[in-house]
């Protein structure tokens, strides 16, 4: 258990950049979670914490040691592979006993160790079977057994859910977490799955082409997003283009929107799907638009406006029983109440131009 | 099923048919004069077993079929490691850089050495040029056992590599980050799951040697002798096919039954 520091991080092959200046502190006992799509440079990130790929740039500490020039064998660091990457010459119990025997352990504590480590997971007695005589989950919690029972300084675990299916990757999350809390060891996990990342993380990182784009919990990136890109990657967004006026938000086809936003600024306004609401009957300060389609999701509504003045937008709404008896369908006249503390306005100095690029089609997934 | 027909019927007639002929003539006797007597004798296998000089050409070719192996095993390893995680660019080119050796018969090359190697050959000629005694190359068996290597690298290099490409890259990263150094993770996870590769390609060297024919014929001289060109030259410049086809089956039995003990100790030893 320690503390990990990434002073100044970065990797290029030639005049290729793959990570930049990342700087993290990670405290003890944390959840970190390295988020972005895939070819940001979290994996590159996670491998160089690891050892595997040689940092051009910066420093690795964990806890008050610079491992930075060490060998992946020597930084006292749990993995745990997308692959899982058991060795499938060994039984679970030698799978589970590498990493101590390489510590050169006596037997009896191995033993005894494993023993803790496997019923941890909760895989006592399976043993002596071979990696290929389990399922995908029983491989994956071994994985964790095998990384965990070294006792690391730090747990790094490589999109460790992905290989699993849907139903049982939501169950190993929620028991990872506890696992991770109630041993109190220091986490770095990578994903691109931001549900996976928000349901485990203390603490998100959001990168984008090897940069850091916002550092935070969940709830300060959704509700604070440092820039369009973290906007669209934390939880949905309507993103509309326009300046601010003393009046508010003028989008580009001239919907003003009471946002208290800093007069003269262009940027993107954020406006979430779930926030917008929809209404039969005009009230204070509500938009008029009309239905455009309407989709029915089990647990929710997904319903694109067409402003008056063009501005389209997705409105998201509850499965509730009143919005059963509402039953909007394409076409319908509505009136759209935003409340002005829910729409964000994104200035637009901060990210690269490709993230402008993207996600101009409003909402993204 | 009837597609299988006609290999089987290739297999029968080209090679057990003749394989069973001469096993039939190994048990004739030989009447110098008068070619082949039909009879049903073990005296040729006797004369084998019997005669330090036979004795001795087995014993000349196991030692040199179990050198040759181990060599190209510990030379090839390395390379087809590599070769194995080499960027998907270069992997082709590499693997087509061992596979060129392959184009050019056995024959053909041992006839270049002997170029290359002789006494008035190339080497020795640019060491006088240098000043340098002439040394001896040609005719040893340090000449022969070099040659065979040559021979067979190819064929346990690509081996090992297609054994070796099959195992996942992390298993070695997750041993090296269980603390396992580099030469600990090889010996604990990448030798063991490579072995059943390894055993295919000592076989297929150990075979390959113990039937090497034109590379001690060419390399070895007179007076080196490996068990292949003695069968020829029994047969060919003896006329006694008798003598012939029983050293022949002598090296057949003992190379099958070699290959597999080492199958099976392997096995035991490494087991799934």
């Amino acid at each position: 258990m320690a503390t990990l520091r990434l002073d100044g991080l970065g990797k290029s092959y030639g005049d290729v950049t793959v990570v930049e200046n990342v700087s993290l502190d990670v405290a003890d006992g944390e959840f970190l979670v390295l988020l972005g799509p895939s070819g940001c440079g979290k994996t590159t990130t996670l491998r160089m914490i690891a050892g595997f790929v040689e940092a051009s740039a910066g420093r690795v500490l964990i806890g008050a040691r610079d491992v930075t020039g060490e060998p992946p064998y020597r930084r006292n660091i749990g993995l745990v592979f997308q692959s899982y990457a058991l060795f499938p010459h060994l039984t679970v119990f030698e799978n589970t006993a590498f990493g101590l025997r390489r510590r050169k352990i006596g037997e009896a504590e191995v033993k005894s160790r494993v023993e803790r480590a496997l019923a941890l997971v909760r895989l006592d007695g399976l043993a002596a079977r071979y990696p290929k005589q389990l399922s995908g989950g029983q491989q994956q919690r071994v994985a964790i057994a095998r990384a965990l029972v070294i006792e690391p300084d730090i747990l790094l675990l490589d999109e460790p859910l992905s290989n699993l299916d849907a139903q049982l990757r939501i169950e190993v999350r929620s028991e990872l977490r506890r696992l991770q809390k109630s041993l109190g060891i220091t986490t770095i996990m990578v994903t691109h799955d931001q549900e996976e990342a928000m349901s485990v993380a203390d603490r998100l990182v959001v990168l984008q082409s090897g940069r850091v784009q916002q550092v935070g919990s969940a709830l300060d990136l959704y509700l604070r997003p440092a820039n369009r890109f973290v906007a669209g990657f934390i939880g949905r967004g309507n993103f509309l283009e326009g300046v601010a006026l003393e009046a508010g938000f003028r989008s580009a086809q001239g919907t003003v929107f009471p946002c208290g936003a800093p007069a003269g600024s262009v940027g993107t306004l954020l406006l979430r799907p779930e926030h917008v609401g929809l209404h039969r009957q005009q009230g204070h300060g509500m938009f008029a638009g009309r239905i455009e389609s309407v989709r029915f999701l089990a647990s929710s509504f997904d319903i694109a406006v067409v402003l008056a003045a063009g501005d389209r937008l997705q409105a998201q709404l509850p499965a509730t029983p009143g919005a059963m008896r509402e039953n909007w369908q394409a076409g319908d006249e509505t009136f759209v109440a935003i409340d002005p503390a829910a729409m964000t306005l994104l200035q637009n100095d901060t990210g690269h131009a490709d993230l402008n690029s993207q996600n101009q089609k409003g909402v993204s997934p | 099923m009837p597609l299988l027909v006609p290999a089987t019927l290739i297999v029968l007639v080209f090679l057990a048919a003749p394989l069973l002929i001469l096993l039939r003539y190994s048990f004739n006797r030989f009447v110098p004069g008068q070619f082949m007597v039909e009879a049903f004798t073990l005296e040729n296998y006797a004369k084998f077993f019997t005669d330090p000089y036979y004795f001795a050409v087995l014993r000349t070719t196991l030692l040199m079929s179990v050198g040759v192996t181990l060599a190209c095993i510990v030379l090839a390893f390395p390379l087809a490691q590599v070769i194995a995680r080499a960027s998907p660019r270069s992997k082709p080119m590499l693997i087509i850089l061992v596979i060129v050796p392959l184009f050019i018969g056995n024959a053909v090359r041992a006839a270049g050495w002997m170029v290359a190697f002789g006494q008035k050959g190339l080497v020795n000629t640019a060491l006088a040029g240098l000043g340098i005694q002439p040394v001896t190359l040609m005719y040893t068996p340090a000449a022969v056992f070099f040659g065979i290597i040559s021979v067979n690298l190819p064929y346990v290099v690509l081996t090992l590599q297609s054994v070796l490409e099959g195992i996942d890259a992390h298993l070695g990263e997750a041993s090296q980050s269980l603390g396992a150094g580099r030469f600990e993770t090889w010996r604990l996870v990448t030798l063991p799951l490579a072995m059943p590769g390894l055993i295919a390609a000592a076989v297929l060297s150990f075979i390959l040697t113990m039937n090497a024919y034109a590379t001690p014929l060419l390399l070895g001289g007179p007076q080196f002798q490996m068990m292949a060109p003695v069968v020829a030259t029994t047969i060919l410049s003896q006329n006694n096919w008798p003598f012939g086809a029983s050293i022949a089956f002598i090296l057949m039995v003992v190379t099958l039954c070699l290959t597999a003990a080492m199958n099976l100790i392997v096995a035991r030893r490494y087991g799934r």
